[in-house]
């Protein structure tokens, strides 16, 4: 049974507005209202009819509470894959969390199947929020093992959240000129020209995380064997001149500077925006 | 004579008002709190009404000169105000200025649009009104797209209607000292 792409959408402020109006999960806190981690919580509950018993697997959750909530609302079984590793173990303690969670927590990364527990068209629906893009690129790899564990029968699901940056950020008083040759690939990619080979280019020349959701889009579904292109409002230079995009900033130095007890520390941070695209596929 | 023309940035919002002890509280309740200091600050950033909001970066520095005088007002306002003779003879006199000039990201409209020099760019408002006081200076840094796609610019979402963002604002700073 092959997967299609069933439906593809940016992350919108307008999106997160009309969903958390609905107020299915609890309350937020001002400061993280608007960010990618609420769009994503909303985004995931929304995306399917959940069923009692169904067989759900969460790829690279971390502490996230959504798998408790879908357990606790739908009766849904849970499945968490995440090894936990990098900086998560040294803000909380990981076996402690576990251990109060309805979900199933399987302590390994997903990308290397031949070396995974996980059960193999088993899950009903595999869903990752946010966690993709921490993988090492290309992510052929994490998304060939993911199709693997999703359940052969018609209606399964793979829905993805992947996070993106801007080229434009690279260098932003050569912006319009990044973002043009950004155009270019895809314009390629929309000429059909989408051969291994090609994709191979595309990685040497760069991130396509900080390209585009419409090229990344483009090599998963070339990855999966689906057919079709993502939507045009993926495309670089729609995404990073829509004022409705919803964005999380970031910044490197901020532990620094707060660490260094040196006020002046807080004047070298660096900032960026984080941009997000959802990919929802499904077995014909 | 000491002209300076620059955008709001998030990093000069920090080094300007993340002075506040509730800072200093911060980096000094390191040793006994369980969750990072990135995440220590965003809260107290959150609890003390510090949320990034471009007008409480751009009344202070209003504020840091009183004796200067004053334009706040967004870009369309500027360009209308600039064709009288008033505003223009008072800028041409004035011994100090502090100009904080909001203005709409040209990427609303588009890629094209970054491409133009439009009469509402921050590089055309800043030539227009350092025209207007007897200054020059180069204005290269203050191009459409530097304004579009620099995360640091401080960036105010206008929502036009109710649940939907449909313009972003920067704010262009000008600093005249004869």
């Amino acid at each position: 049974m092959s997967l299609v792409l069933a439906r593809a959408e940016m992350a919108r402020f307008s999106t997160l507005y009309v969903r958390r109006s609905e107020r299915l999960l609890p309350a937020r806190p001002p400061a993280s209202m608007w960010r990618l981690d609420s769009y994503g919580d909303e985004t995931i509950l929304r995306i399917r009819a959940w069923r009692k018993g169904e067989r759900v697997l969460d790829v690279g959750a971390g502490y996230s509470l959504l798998p408790r909530w879908l357990s606790n609302r739908f009766g849904v079984e849970v499945w968490v894959a995440d090894d936990f590793g990098g900086e998560w173990r040294k803000h909380q303690n990981v076996e402690r969390f576990i251990s109060a969670e309805p979900a199933k927590y399987v302590m390994e990364l997903v990308g290397k199947p031949e070396a995974s527990s996980l059960p193999e068209r088993y899950f009903d629906c595999v869903y990752s929020k946010l966690g993709v893009h921490f993988s090492p690129q290309p992510h052929a790899n994490v998304w060939l093992h993911m199709e693997r564990l999703v359940s052969d029968a018609p209606g399964s699901e793979l829905n993805v959240i992947v996070g993106f940056g801007s080229v434009a950020e690279r260098d932003p008083a050569r912006a319009v000129d990044l973002i043009d040759e950004v155009t270019a690939k895809e314009e390629r990619v929309i000429a059909g020209e989408r051969s291994s080979a090609f994709w191979e280019d595309m990685h040497a020349s760069g991130s396509l995380l900080s390209s585009s959701p419409f090229l990344y889009g483009a090599y998963v579904l070339d990855v999966l064997g689906a057919r079709g292109l993502p939507p045009e409002e993926m495309r670089a230079a729609r995404y990073l001149t829509d004022p409705d995009m919803l964005v999380d900033p970031w910044h490197i130095g901020l532990a620094k500077a707060c660490f260094s007890r040196d006020l002046t520390e807080f004047t070298k941070l660096k900032f960026g925006r984080t941009f997000a695209a959802t990919y929802c596929f499904k077995r014909q | 004579m000491l002209v300076e023309t620059r955008f709001a940035r998030v990093s000069d919002y920090f080094s300007a008002l993340l002075k506040a002890d509730a800072l200093r509280a911060v980096l000094d309740a390191r040793e006994v709190v369980e969750v990072s200091s990135a995440e220590r600050l965003c809260r107290v950033c959150a609890s003390s009404g510090l949320t990034l909001s471009p007008r409480d970066y751009v009344s202070a520095w209003l504020d840091e000169d009183p004796g200067a005088m004053r334009l706040d007002m967004d870009a369309a306002a500027l360009l209308d105000a600039l064709a009288s003779t008033d505003l223009g003879a008072s800028l041409a006199l004035a011994p100090r200025l502090r100009a904080a000039i909001e203005f709409q990201f040209a990427s609303d409209a588009g890629l094209d649009a970054v491409r133009q020099e439009r009469e509402d760019s921050p590089r055309s408002i800043a030539s227009a009104l350092l025209k207007a006081c007897g200054a020059t200076m180069p204005l290269d840094h203050l191009s459409a797209s530097v304004a579009c796609f620099d995360a640091d610019i401080l960036t105010r979402q206008y929502l036009e209607r109710e649940g939907r963002p449909m313009k972003r604002l920067g704010t262009l700073l000008i600093r005249l000292d004869r």
